[in-house]
């Protein structure tokens, strides 16, 4: 697979009948593991037993015959407990635009040790708030970010454009979106009745658009400087530098160094178990490998990022360990470390580098930030821990990935606040100067949000 | 009665996404109690209700998972005890799941049960994990190919 551009088509044949047949039997053989239904009025109760408590032996049925009550009795029993419990927090709407001067409140995400003396304000503004939001971009000079969403119903995908303040500037049927340029991107839109997606290149304030190529791409990567397009079909992804197509890979994780004159792929492969694979780092441009790390294993939580310098790459996986943790790899030597003390949780948090090139690693069981230098050597210093930390290119860092529905933000000086965002902040698109972000957020049972936060200075 | 017809899909695609018996009862359970709210206020689908109940199971996964706040426990652990008060078939079972989940990652495994499972389109599977259907296509071929490598699988 090395070198080679790889099939596309993915090279695997469609299940046999024999194959078909028995996966659908063990299917519905399954039906034998499915426990019997808890009462209606156990479900109703609320979720003060399914989410507070970590995941165990909630609604283990009292009696799986209360359950054959006729359904608009127990409706109307439901509706009853419901209506008692005052206004419920999944009913509420994303919020109206706010500013929020950040108070320094306590949060269980931020550490006891930070002692703001001034918070560091911010402006927020709910941008969208949509069924599920696909993707936050941000123009490569940091003018428009777009947000693309899916709403409910099987209506087209839709992409709003916004500029830094949030306010909404164009608004485009889209089911991908990338920028190429400013004010110019790709998009991709499907056509139903002929079931091809289409790709076209359009502008900013124009109607015109050019159609360019048949076939899907979504952006997951985009290099301003050297405006490297990393696009993909599912596992299969594409390199477009400066508007051309330069080179295509297979992989199952792609991340592009910030001069985006490389890009490392992680690679999974099915020959043995569990998920071994490998790591390499390809030429942008060329397409080439420069480096590969072949004593490592990936694990299926496929996950790579370079550090500021391009000079190292973090990566999940095991490097000759028996549990996954987190690795660094010098990428011009070839030696992969793996951190001490990273290792063993399932769940693993989202390490995320710092501009001066160290690694701050959140471990989900000591609730602490560890920061290790890109050798590898733990280092002292002090994050706000949260199970994913986004850190931006200008030292901004945001806690997300808590139980609140709030992000703890440490500005570049180091004050720290919490900022409501009426979400469970989930990821974190930053501007390409790092003063600005897209938070997108789980806003309750029907909607997701993306919010903009711009600290203040 | 849709919570009774639906409560055994709902399941099995919770336990699909967490792999874990009593975590997948919390999600159904969960699920439902999210279901009930929105009927309540007029709204989420009610005609063809399982892809909506679906998304709603995965978002709180999603949630669950983001929030850190699932745990997993080894296989031999629920096998064992499965295997303390079950017949043999359905320990089988369980340990056939396993190594399905084991072979496979998540969005494979997801990709395969909607499809062989509960019977999907590409298209709804599609809406469902959030790719394109020819994303779909490439998810279950790509599972398919893995599985083949465990012949046993398909025992």
């Amino acid at each position: 697979m090395n070198g080679k551009v790889p099939d596309r088509s993915t090279g695997a044949e469609p299940a046999t009948e024999t194959e078909r047949e028995r996966l659908k039997r063990r299917f519905s053989e399954m039906e034998t593991l499915v426990p019997p239904r808890p009462p209606l009025s156990a479900i109703a109760r609320g979720p003060a037993t399914a989410t507070t408590r970590p995941g165990r032996r909630m609604a283990r049925p009292l009696a799986g015959s209360f359950a054959a009550l006729a359904f608009v009795v127990v409706l109307i029993a439901t509706g009853f407990l419901i209506s008692r419990r005052s206004p419920t927090p999944e009913a509420t709407r994303p919020p109206a635009a706010s500013t929020a001067p950040a108070s320094p409140s306590a949060s269980r995400s931020l550490e006891a040790s930070a002692s703001p003396v001034a918070s560091p304000a911010a402006t927020v503004v709910a941008l969208k708030g949509e069924f599920l939001i696909l993707t936050a971009a941000w123009a490569p000079d940091g003018g428009h970010v777009a947000v693309t969403a899916v709403s409910e119903g099987g209506a087209p995908n839709v992409t709003d454009i916004f500029d830094r303040s949030g306010f909404k500037v164009e608004s485009i049927a889209a089911d991908e979106f990338a920028w190429t340029g400013a004010n110019t991107y790709r998009l991709t839109r499907g056509d139903v009745p002929t079931d091809t997606t289409h790709q076209y290149l359009g502008e900013l304030g124009s109607a015109n658009e050019t159609e360019v190529k048949v076939g899907s791409v979504a952006a997951v990567s985009y290099d301003p400087l050297s405006q490297c397009v990393a696009s993909h079909q599912t596992f299969d992804y594409t390199l477009w530098i400066g508007g051309r197509e330069s080179a295509s890979r297979e992989g199952d994780a792609l991340a592009c160094s910030t001069d985006g004159s490389e890009v490392a792929v992680v690679q999974i492969t099915s020959d043995t178990l569990p998920y071994p694979g490998w790591v390499e780092v390809i030429d942008a441009h060329t397409g080439k490998v420069i480096r590969e790390f072949r004593d490592v294993q990936s694990s299926d939580r496929a996950w790579a990022a370079f550090s500021p310098d391009g000079r190292a790459l973090a990566f999940y996986g095991s490097a000759g360990e028996v549990s996954y943790g987190t690795c660094i790899a010098d990428v011009s030597t070839g030696t992969v470390r793996q951190l001490f003390g990273t290792s063993g949780f399932y769940v693993p948090a989202t390490p995320a580098w710092l501009p001066d090139g160290r690694l701050a690693v959140p471990n989900t069981v000591t609730e602490k930030v560890h920061i290790f230098g890109a050798d590898g050597v733990e280092s002292s210093g002090s994050l706000p821990f949260a199970p994913n930390l986004s850190i931006s290119s200008a030292g901004v860092v945001l806690a997300v990935g808590d139980l609140s529905r709030s992000v703890g933000i440490q500005s570049v000086d180091g004050r720290r606040s919490t900022l409501d965002l009426a979400a469970y902040p989930m990821y974190v698109v930053w501007s390409p100067d790092g003063l600005a972000a897209v938070v997108i957020g789980s806003a309750g049972t029907y909607d997701e949000t993306a919010v903009l936060v711009v600290p203040s200075e | 009665m849709l919570y009774a017809a639906a409560w055994s899909p709902v399941y099995r695609y919770s336990l699909t996404l967490v792999r874990d018996l009593d975590d997948a009862a919390d999600v159904a359970a969960e699920t439902f109690r999210r279901a009930f709210v929105a009927w309540r206020a007029g709204k989420g689908a009610v005609a063809e209700p399982l892809p909506w109940l679906f998304l709603t199971a995965r978002r709180i996964v999603v949630d669950r998972e983001r929030r850190n706040r699932l745990v997993r426990w080894l296989p031999l652990t629920n096998a064992a005890a499965d295997a303390a008060d079950n017949p043999l078939s359905r320990t089988e079972l369980w340990l056939w799941f396993r190594q399905l989940c084991e072979a496979l990652p998540d969005r494979q495994r997801e990709a395969l049960v909607l499809r062989y499972g509960f019977d999907m389109s590409d298209e709804d599977i599609g809406r469902l994990i959030g790719v394109s259907p020819a994303g779909v296509h490439t998810l279950v071929s790509r599972a398919l190919s893995r599985l083949r490598a465990q012949p046993e699988i398909f025992e």
